[in-house]
């Protein structure tokens, strides 16, 4: 099947009502409308052409509706790489985030501000069946509550992750790979208030195991070679360490007579799941391969975080990072 | 062809799913009056530690102040309910600071006598010839040392106070006269600071290592939820202690970390305490922002003697002495010439008893 006509069959199949397809009957057949639509760029019968013979051409929606669709199928019926060639290469970047957060334990305010982010990593690629990254990333940036003008929170946010995945299906036409397997996922927050003083560092610290899942899809463009991917992963068990109630101290070391920071660190923490931490991150990425098999590789991660003991946090950050991979 | 179906919407569902954190991360208070009343009665009442040991009814302060507050009313109407209910309180850990005011309750040494005089101390004590070293003023009196230091704020660092307990602890023989009898150090009018300043202080005259308070932190949010004790402990800092006849002098405008020090020197064998009661201030204070941008602190853990009990309200001297009149006008420190008496006393007695 064509990737085209998959796409539109499917938008067909679940919407009783195309938006764009002002005037026509309810009750016209999906494969009815596939060939209309696989007729608007011969036909001259796209919405976008005022006096067309079945689209009006008058919503600025319908036409951005449109526009997206058009797009996307272009995209996808670009031709695609088949091949998943092995690798290793190592990334670096740099990027911008915009994180927020919520933190019962140190203020009844939700924070927001901004960031520089740098990353790096190591992905590789053995065989066409299996894939492995480590991923690194450093924020630092400045926050305010949403009251204030002036930023009164330091913020630093480290990530490191490390995934191992396996192709489990190859679909549309093996052109679009599926990989599923499982990650380590490590995360600290740093906040420093700068207008408080006894509790002005609050640190925490997540460790997590997770399964894990990646799209890869490549394909040439203007005879460009592209790499598009989106991954996510989503915590099942967590060893959350957060600072106590009532101070930001952790728990296991407000007995400064002790010395045993390994023990009082896992004193501190606790072992958790989905019902009391919630941690969900999604990736876009696009790559772009250069002559000499090197990648530009321009990302997009959304990522949030919900944890209820022993005080409600949520801290959420949207991040763009423009980089660059280098194999060896 | 399902699962081709079921993988499509899964990823369209993420992609709707992504960015949408603004509808889990709410603010829980808007920068309106009620707002930012209820946002502070709630986090006092879930952190401030000295509720059931003060005796204060909460429930009955909001009863009190909430129907003083409506939306739109003047910032500065707000400030002084907001004021008015931190006041209960009594504590000079609790302060609300707006741009244009500071409220706090200073009770705790403006009802008591004041006992120093600064000018008399300066003019009459240490006089042209003392020394300033970092933050302490410092010279010997009828062969006793005298430091004077007024703020747990003013940082110094180890080398400075082992310098100081080396000079008045020297047994140097001068035509057959040791130089000092012992030890006077002035914390009056001193409001605290660093507990790192204090402690690094009293780690001078720890005779050994000691304990001599329990912290507890507050770990839930009902009025008596705390940890178990947690023991802190001194013990000898630095390359010198200092183990002759100590005397702290004490005012009730001690307070904070100047508290802290008086309670932990209490505990030393050769140190005694004279003048009045401190003025207390025996729990952390933690600061919180409110969503109007003022900012305001209150305690957040009690602080007990070994012996199990609060420091909130202050140390009591071994030795209560008050500035008389008579000596205030005289342009005498009572409480000095008791210490230096005192000392001098000892000093005797130590001399005879050796003899």
């Amino acid at each position: 099947m064509n990737i085209r006509s998959f796409f539109v069959r499917y938008w067909y199949e679940k919407s009783p009502q195309p938006p764009f397809l002002k005037g026509e009957s309810k009750n016209v057949n999906s494969f009815s409308r596939i060939k209309t639509l696989d007729n608007f760029k011969n036909e001259s019968n796209s919405p976008l052409e005022k006096g067309g013979r079945r689209g009006t051409g008058k919503g600025d929606l319908k036409k951005l509706t449109y526009y997206c669709l058009v797009v996307t199928i272009t995209l996808l019926s670009v031709n695609p790489i088949q091949a998943q060639e092995k690798f290793r290469s190592f990334n670096i970047g740099a990027g911008y985030t915009l994180p927020k957060f919520f933190d019962r334990s140190s203020s009844s305010l939700r924070y927001q501000g901004h960031a520089v982010s740098a990353t790096g990593g190591f992905h590789f690629r053995e065989d066409s069946s299996t894939m492995q990254h480590i991923d690194l990333r450093f924020d630092y940036g400045q926050m305010s509550a949403f009251a204030f003008e002036f930023a009164d929170v330091e913020y630093v946010r480290v990530e490191g992750n490390y995934s191992y995945q396996k192709r489990i299906r190859d679909i549309w036409q093996n052109r679009l790979h599926w990989f599923v397997g499982g990650s380590i996922n490590s995360l600290y927050n740093l906040w420093i208030f700068s207008n408080y003083s006894n509790n002005s560092v609050n640190t925490s610290l997540y460790v997590s195991i997770s399964p894990a899942t990646t799209l890869v899809y490549s394909f040439t463009l203007w005879n460009r070679k592209f790499r598009a991917s989106y991954s996510a992963y989503l915590p099942l068990l967590t060893f959350a360490v957060r600072p106590s109630y009532g101070t930001t101290r952790l728990p296991g070391f407000l007995d400064d007579e002790r010395d045993e920071p390994v023990a009082q660190f896992f004193e501190s923490g606790s072992l958790t799941s989905l019902n009391k931490f919630f941690r969900y991150s999604n990736t876009w990425s696009l790559e772009y391969f250069l002559s000499n098999r090197n990648r530009l590789r321009l990302t997009y991660e959304w990522n949030y975080l919900r944890y209820s003991e022993p005080r409600l946090v949520q801290a959420a950050s949207h991040n763009i990072v423009i980089g660059t991979m280098f194999n060896f | 062809m399902k699962l081709v179906n079921g993988f499509l919407i899964a990823v369209i569902s993420l992609l709707a799913f992504a960015a949408c954190e603004e509808a889990f991360i709410r603010e829980e208070y808007e920068d309106n009056a009620v707002d930012v009343f209820n946002s502070m009665w709630t986090t006092v009442d879930e952190n401030y530690s000295f509720f059931d040991f003060k005796g204060i009814d909460w429930d009955a302060v909001y009863d009190a102040n909430r129907p003083r507050v409506e939306n739109g009313m003047r910032r500065d109407s707000l400030f002084n309910v907001l004021a008015d209910m931190l006041f209960v309180l009594r504590d000079g850990h609790v302060n609300l600071q707006a741009g244009f005011d500071l409220s706090r309750n200073w009770d705790w040494y403006l009802d008591f006598p004041q006992n120093f005089n600064f000018t008399v101390i300066e003019r009459n004590y240490l006089a042209d010839d003392y020394e300033i070293t970092g933050p302490f003023l410092h010279r010997a009196i009828d062969s006793v040392g005298y430091i004077y230091y007024e703020s747990f704020e003013d940082d110094f660092s180890e080398s400075i106070v082992d310098y100081l307990v080396t000079l008045y602890a020297s047994r140097i023989v001068d035509d057959d006269t040791l130089i000092f009898k012992g030890l006077i150090i002035d914390v009056r009018d001193n409001g605290g600071g660093s507990l790192n300043n204090a402690n690094t202080l009293a780690s001078r005259f720890a005779d050994e290592r000691r304990h001599v308070q329990n912290w507890q932190y507050k770990n839930g949010p009902g009025h008596n939820d705390f940890t178990e004790p947690v023991k802190k402990f001194i013990e000898p800092g630095g390359n010198f202690q200092y183990n002759g006849p100590v005397v702290v002098l004490t005012n009730r405008s001690c307070y904070s970390a100047t508290n802290f020090f008086v309670q932990i020197m209490k505990n030393f064998p050769n140190v005694v305490v004279m003048g009045d009661s401190t003025g207390g201030g025996g729990g952390l204070p933690i600061n919180r922002e409110l969503p109007n941008g003022w900012t305001y602190r209150f305690s957040s853990t009690v602080t007990t003697t070994v012996a199990g009990e609060n420091i909130e309200d202050g140390v009591a001297p071994d030795i209560r002495v008050d500035i008389t009149e008579e000596d205030e006008q005289a342009g005498r420190d009572t409480i000095l010439e008791e210490a230096l008496e005192l000392i001098c006393r000892v000093f005797d007695e130590q001399t005879n008893g050796g003899a």
